[in-house]
């Protein structure tokens, strides 16, 4: 006859597995997303208050294109473990969002780059809130946390914009990233 | 209220919560499994084998460059059998917490309750 005990210590087991299974997930694939994309925030726009607009151009591209071939890249390490349709859709998802987003930004802005960035960023960070809904709180405060700081930084004027995206923004998606791998440590690789 | 025995075992028990975590067709590799529930190889396998044997999962060997590399997926089969295994422990959890306050609503003769002690007639 099956005690109580036994009962709980099952669905115990069950949701501490199942725990595991998400913090290993959000370990390896989105820890070190958010650490990459923050180190290019921080030093992209710490860049454009220091850097000619034909080298914020290159530094920029040069950026962005190490951004995607590290969230790529980490993807396809992680594949090699676990393989998911949802996750190769979600990353499409990103991309497509994250293209369509700068397009627009630059074309319905292309003299203002001021508000063309505003739009990006808290557009990305619109996307950080909708999957903190139902894949971690953390993306939820990060997106609610960044688009604040974005907001007040354009109020305020490009310098502020830059200074408080890159070292705010960028900082806590660094921390945020950091966070994440952290409190994963003790889960499996 | 039956419990499926072979799933109730604490290794395979843990084996199908992490498959049933993941999403519907997604498979993972052999060493994912064995890190994240601290299993050897050898234990992992014969595990795998049983679940295998009653098609809760299948297995798929393949070659990633020159390392042969095998990758677990949870079966519909196993899916469902899991989804009832995991409602039946939650209707016995539920149901053995309703005899409990049922019996518990019931005085003694001398006016106390099952399990507290406590008089009702204070």
């Amino acid at each position: 006859m099956m005690q109580p005990e036994d009962v709980r210590a099952a669905l115990v087991t069950i949701a501490r597995t199942e725990q595991a299974v998400r913090r290993t997930v959000l370990r390896w694939t989105v820890a070190p997303t958010l650490v990459t994309w923050g180190i290019v925030w921080l030093v992209g726009y710490l860049g454009t208050l220091f850097l000619a607009r034909t080298a914020l151009t290159y530094l920029w591209a040069g950026l962005v294109a190490l951004g995607f071939a590290v969230t790529f890249g980490l993807q396809v390490f992680y594949e090699r473990r676990v393989r998911s349709p949802i996750g190769r859709r979600i990353d499409l998802s990103w991309l497509v969002a994250s293209g369509y987003l700068a397009l627009w930004s630059s074309l319905l802005f292309p003299r203002d780059p001021h508000i063309a960035s505003f739009v990006l960023v808290t557009g990305i960070m619109a996307g950080y809130v909708l999957i903190g809904i139902w894949l971690t709180r953390l993306m939820l405060v990060l997106g609610l946390f960044v688009t604040a700081v974005a907001t007040i930084g354009f109020l305020l004027g490009p310098a502020a914009f830059a200074l408080l995206v890159g070292l705010l923004g960028g900082g806590a998606l660094i921390a945020g990233g950091l966070w994440l791998w952290w409190s994963g440590r003790d889960d499996a690789r | 209220m039956t419990l499926d025995e072979l799933i109730h075992q604490p290794t395979r028990l843990q084996l199908m919560a992490a498959l049933a975590a993941l999403s519907p067709d997604s498979e993972v590799e052999f060493t994912y499994l064995r890190d994240l529930l601290g299993l050897t190889d050898g234990n992992l396998s014969a595990h795998l084998l049983r679940l295998e044997e009653a098609g809760y999962i299948r297995t798929r060997k393949t070659f990633v460059g020159r390392k042969p590399r095998t990758y677990i997926a949870l079966t519909p089969r196993g899916r469902l059998a899991f989804v009832e295994y995991r409602t039946t422990l939650e209707r016995l959890l539920s149901g053995q917490w309703a005899v409990r306050e049922a019996e518990n609503a019931i005085p003694h003769a001398d006016g106390t309750s099952l399990d507290t002690g406590r008089s009702d007639q204070a």
